[in-house]
């Protein structure tokens, strides 16, 4: 099967996407929220600058507590949609195209650890708790530290919301 | 030879001792050519970076010519730097709390696994950060942060004597057997064991602790051969075939020790492969750097880390110091290092052509290469180039370089070249470039501390690397005491010069050629069809 273009190359026109921001969320305003679908942000989660989330070719619904680093880019593969749960970490310049992103996850893309670089294929579906490291080597994580994980990224959230001055009044309609 | 090394094309070889039949000395009509070809020049060619170059000899030096000492062992991780005395006895491994992910070899760090943030407390896990693997998955756990390494060992040692089968299981096969063996050497008197054996080994006044004292030995061939020919020729303190004498002078016979059960243990591997899966089995990677190759994930151990020595280098010939880092770990400086860069002048490849490729270089046809020599030192060098007419091999090329002696500048000051330019009012480089003819014996083109000539280059046959071998004679006129093997003759240097020369092979690889098409013949450019 040969490689399916990938739907951010698309070169569509930008438009501003409709919104639903949670009062309780960051949001940079140099962050790009580009599409026609709405893009739904949970409370607590921060969106840092230059973040791009693209819903040109479905919704996007980002959970709570959630870290969208810089340079990212998430964007929906069809109508179905991108789901990232809550408690999601999304570090710089990860491209995010697949369907759901489940709770606890670091996406260097619930529980799991992608690591850069590493390769997830299409259509498949990466069970809880797996770390993927080096060349794709997938290992299940069994050190029981999600909980330690969370507490972490909760103190991160509250550094980085002492930090984004948010400003979701431009992109609203 | 590896395409890639094509683009650098400066390998530099040494010529004296590595080459047997080149002597400096002789003329050089007189010695065969070097030969990259020849299996032994794999070990005599090296790239000019990684050689090195003696100021009392006067000569390049190259890994293999040089002697390395070790000035300190560290841990890379915490950067600690272990007394050599520890090393002999601790082992070469990091001692304090430096481990690597057995999993995905990534320095693995302390954590707390209590939930308080603020003050933690034990009990404390090594966790990686890459892959999350965490000691706790194979019930390692410490109670205070500091100090693992004992508190590993410590536990490795409970856990096998309390629970000999499941959770350390090879662990302590290896541990009895080892004691197995010890007890049955001790008991047959052989080795240090302070028994007091009558008739061999230590108590027969050997010095050494590895029974090679000859009684020994002769007993341990006993031991190994069946003892025939041991019993014949009766050795001192064997009376008879495979008899020593106990420290009661009593006689004793040397007995094989039964083998070592590990069938069962060998079952056991076989029967929990059945049961896991592939993912719990080890890799390659991971099974060679545990001490005892487990077979399964489960069974394997945070591996300390192992230490990185700094070594200090001197010449074999006069044991001058040639490379001298700094004994602080924290510095990466070096006190001393000679490099050959800074002797030899460095021998670059161009294409005259831009358009042809190294790769696939038209093949029965003629090839112009531009050949520089920089020059690293203080004085204006001479240099001469001279290359067997046919390079080694079934298949020669003819190579010629057009321009086999010339000049090339002293390494001055960068802004004397632009200064130079300025007040001449022209560039002094770009000489030869222009429609002249390439043929006429002159340099190409030369700058600052720079000349270029031009290698041709004929070949005969496609499909094959060219590598030229080039004899370079590079002349000069030092002044006397610059080199610290002359201060003694002159102590100020009164600007007195001093003729110095060094003669080198190298070997530059010139591309590869390309496949010939198929009706070549009729591609070939035919001579005395006049373009009307």
């Amino acid at each position: 099967m040969p490689p399916r273009t990938r739907p951010s190359a698309s070169t569509e026109p930008v438009s501003k996407s409709p919104v639903d921001l949670h009062p309780a969320c960051v949001i940079d305003g140099t962050a790009q929220l580009t599409g026609t679908y709405l893009i739904r942000v949970g409370a607590n989660t921060i969106i840092h600058p230059k973040a791009r989330l693209n819903s040109s070719n479905g919704p996007i619904t980002i959970g709570e507590s959630c870290i969208i680093s810089e340079r990212c880019m998430l964007q929906a593969a069809d109508t179905n949609g991108l789901v990232v749960g809550d408690a999601v970490s999304i570090e710089c310049n990860a491209v995010v195209e697949g369907r759901e992103v489940k709770e606890g996850t670091d996406v260097e893309v619930g529980n799991c650890k992608l690591c850069p670089m590493t390769e997830v294929a299409e259509q498949e579906v990466v069970p809880d708790y797996t770390v993927m490291y080096g060349y794709s080597e997938r290992r299940i994580d069994a050190s029981g530290s999600e909980g330690a994980r969370r507490k972490f990224l909760d103190k991160h959230i509250e550094a980085l919301k002492a930090l984004i001055v948010s400003n979701p009044a431009k992109f609203k309609a | 030879m590896e395409l890639d090394s094509i683009g650098v094309n400066n390998t530099t070889s040494h010529n004296v001792r590595y080459d047997p039949d080149f002597d400096p000395s002789s003329d050089d009509d007189d010695s065969p050519p070097f030969d990259p070809r020849n299996p032994r020049s794999a070990f005599s060619l090296f790239p000019l970076e990684n050689l090195l170059y003696c100021e009392d000899c006067h000569q390049i030096r190259c890994p293999r010519c040089v002697l390395e000492e070790i000035v300190s062992y560290y841990c890379p991780s915490c950067l600690f730097e272990v007394p050599s005395s520890t090393v002999k006895t601790e082992g070469n491994r990091c001692t304090r709390n430096c481990f690597q992910c057995p999993i995905c070899f990534a320095s693995i760090s302390v954590v707390s696994n209590s939930d308080q943030v603020t003050a933690p407390t034990g009990p404390y896990s090594l966790t990686c950060s890459y892959c999350h693997w965490s000691s706790k998955e194979i019930g390692l756990e410490f109670d205070k942060p500091a100090n693992l390494t004992a508190q590993f060992a410590k536990q490795l040692k409970a856990a096998a004597a309390e629970n000999p089968k499941p959770k350390y299981a090879e662990f302590s096969t290896y541990e009895e057997n080892f004691a197995r063996l010890k007890s049955h050497y001790t008991s047959q008197g052989i080795g240090a064991a302070g028994s007091g054996t009558g008739g061999l080994g230590v108590g027969r006044g050997a010095t050494d602790d590895y029974g090679t004292s000859p009684g020994t030995l002769s007993r341990l061939m006993g031991l190994y051969t069946g003892g025939g020919h041991v019993g014949k020729r009766n050795v001192s303190g064997l009376s008879a075939r495979g008899v020593g004498r106990d420290a009661n002078g009593k006689k004793t016979e040397l007995t094989e020790m039964e083998d070592v059960e590990i069938v069962g243990d060998e079952k056991d591997i076989i029967d929990r492969l059945i049961q896991v899966e592939f993912d719990e089995t080890t890799t390659q990677a991971q099974n060679l750097c545990q001490s005892r190759q487990p077979k399964f994930k489960s069974q394997l151990r945070p591996i300390a880390t192992l230490l990185r020595t700094k070594r200090s280098k001197r010449c074999r010939a006069c044991r001058h110091i040639l490379v001298k880092p700094e004994p602080k770990v924290q510095s990466t400086r070096f006190r001393i290092k000679l490099v050959a860069m800074n002797y030899i002048p460095a021998i670059n490849i161009s294409r005259l052509d831009p358009t042809t490729s190294y790769h696939s270089l038209p093949p029965l046809s003629t090839h112009q290469f531009l050949l520089t020599v920089t020059n690293p030192l203080f004085d204006p060098i001479s240099v001469s180039l001279s290359t067997p007419q046919k390079t080694p091999g079934k298949y020669p090329s003819i190579v010629t370089i057009l321009c086999p002696e010339f000049e090339v500048g002293a390494n001055t000051d960068a802004w004397d070249e632009v200064l130079k330019e300025d007040s001449s009012g022209e560039k002094k480089s770009r000489r030869g470039r222009g429609d002249r003819d390439r043929s006429d014996g002159t340099v190409w083109d030369s700058g600052r501390n720079w000349s270029t000539v031009v290698i041709e280059e004929r070949d005969e046959e496609d499909e094959k690397v060219v590598q030229v071998p080039i004899f370079v004679r590079i002349e000069y006129e030092a002044e006397v005491g610059m080199d610290s093997g002359d201060v003694g003759d002159v102590p100020g240097g009164d600007g007195r010069k001093e003729k110095k020369e060094h003669a080198y092979w190298c070997v530059l690889y010139l591309g590869k050629i390309g496949r010939m098409h198929a009706n070549y013949k009729y591609l070939l450019p035919r001579r005395g069809v006049i373009h009307a």
